[in-house]
C-alpha cells in the first residue's frame, strides 16, 4: 500500500515535470528571446500550468517524448508520412471536384482496428479524417468471439471500392496505422 | 530576395490557395452534407498547409523573424489539431440527428448496428 502510494506520487510529480518540461519549450519558442526576465516569467508560469493541468494530459510515462527516438518517429510520421497521405488524398479530391461526374460512392463503412492506447486511437482518427475523402464517425468497442476486446472505428468513405471491411480498412488506413503504432 | 525564393513562395501560397478553391467548388457541388464536409476537408488541409509554408518561407527568408515563424507554425499545428475534432461531431451530429442522403449509400454499417442507441 505504501509503495504504491509512493508510485502514485512520483508518477504525479513526473507528469508535472513532464507537462511543465513541455510548456517551457513552447514559451521558448514563442518568444524567442534569451533575456533572464522571460525566462524566469516563462518557467513560473510552466510550472503552475504543469501543476494543474499536468495529472489530466499524463496517463502513463510522463517522459516519453523526451526519449529522442520516439521523438524523431513523431515527427517523421507528421512530415513524411501523413504529409504525402494529405497531398495524394487532397489531389484526389480536387480532381473528383472538377469532373463532371464526380464518381462519389459514398458509404459509412466499419473497419477494424488494433487496440491501442486512447491517444494512438484518437491519433488514428484524427489523421483518417485529416485526409480527405474519409472521415471518421465514432469508435466503438465490443466484444469478440474469443472474448478479446475489439475495437471500431466508423468511416464515412467518399469513394467505397469494396465492402469488405478487412480490406477497407487496410486502403483506408494504410500506412498511417502502421506508423502510429510505431511512435 | 532572390527570384528563386520568391517563385518558391508563390507557388506554396498559390497551390494553398488552389485546393482551398476546390474545396469550395466541392462543398457546392457534391450531393450531400457528408460528401460535403469531404470536400471541406480539402480547404482545411492542403489549403491551410500550403499558406502556411509559403508564409513560414517568407516569415524566415525574407523578414528573418523567428517569433513570427514560430507563430506561423502553431497556427498551422492547431487548425490540423481542431480541425478533425470538429469533422467527427458535425459528422456523428448531423447522422444521429437523422440526416440521411437521398441517394442510399453504398454501404451503412453505422445504423445496422448503431452503438450509441440505447
Amino acid at each position: 500500500m505504501e509503495g504504491r502510494t509512493k508510485s502514485l506520487k512520483g508518477h504525479r510529480i513526473a507528469a508535472i515535470v513532464g507537462t511543465s518540461a513541455m510548456c517551457f519549450a513552447a514559451w521558448i519558442l514563442f518568444t524567442w528571446s534569451t533575456d533572464p526576465k522571460e525566462l524566469i516569467t516563462g518557467a513560473v508560469v510552466a510550472i503552475v500550468v504543469g501543476c494543474f493541468t499536468g495529472r489530466m494530459l499524463v496517463k502513463d510515462n510522463a517522459f516519453y517524448f523526451f526519449n529522442p527516438i520516439h521523438f524523431f518517429v513523431l515527427i517523421y510520421y507528421w512530415f513524411v508520412v501523413l504529409f504525402s497521405e494529405i497531398v495524394k488524398a487532397n489531389w484526389d479530391v480536387a480532381k473528383r471536384v472538377f469532373k463532371r461526374d464526380m464518381g462519389v460512392n459514398p458509404g459509412v463503412i466499419r473497419v477494424p482496428t488494433k487496440r491501442n492506447t486512447y491517444y494512438g486511437l484518437a491519433f488514428l482518427a484524427n489523421a483518417i479524417t485529416l485526409t480527405p475523402g474519409t472521415i471518421t464517425m465514432a469508435t466503438a468497442e465490443s466484444c469478440g468471439e474469443n472474448g478479446e476486446e475489439e475495437v471500431w472505428l466508423y468511416i464515412h468513405w467518399l469513394d467505397v471500392k469494396t465492402t469488405d471491411r478487412e480490406a477497407a480498412g487496410e486502403m483506408i488506413k494504410g500506412r498511417l496505422e502502421k506508423w502510429i503504432g510505431r511512435i | 530576395m532572390s527570384l528563386a525564393l520568391r517563385i518558391v513562395i508563390d507557388v506554396c501560397i498559390f497551390v494553398g490557395a488552389f485546393f482551398a478553391l476546390a474545396g469550395t467548388i466541392g462543398v457546392i457541388r457534391m450531393p450531400d452534407t457528408y460528401c460535403r464536409m469531404q470536400a471541406s476537408t480539402c480547404i482545411a488541409t492542403m489549403g491551410v498547409i500550403g499558406v502556411a509554408i509559403g508564409t513560414l518561407l517568407y516569415a524566415i527568408c525574407v523578414e528573418k523573424n523567428a517569433a513570427m515563424a514560430v507563430k506561423i507554425g502553431v497556427v498551422m499545428a492547431f487548425v490540423l489539431f481542431t480541425n478533425p475534432i470538429s469533422g467527427h461531431a458535425l459528422c456523428k451530429g448531423a447522422y444521429r440527428r437523422g440526416l440521411r442522403p437521398k441517394r442510399p449509400m453504398v454501404i451503412d454499417d453505422f445504423k445496422e448496428d448503431d452503438p450509441y442507441d440505447e
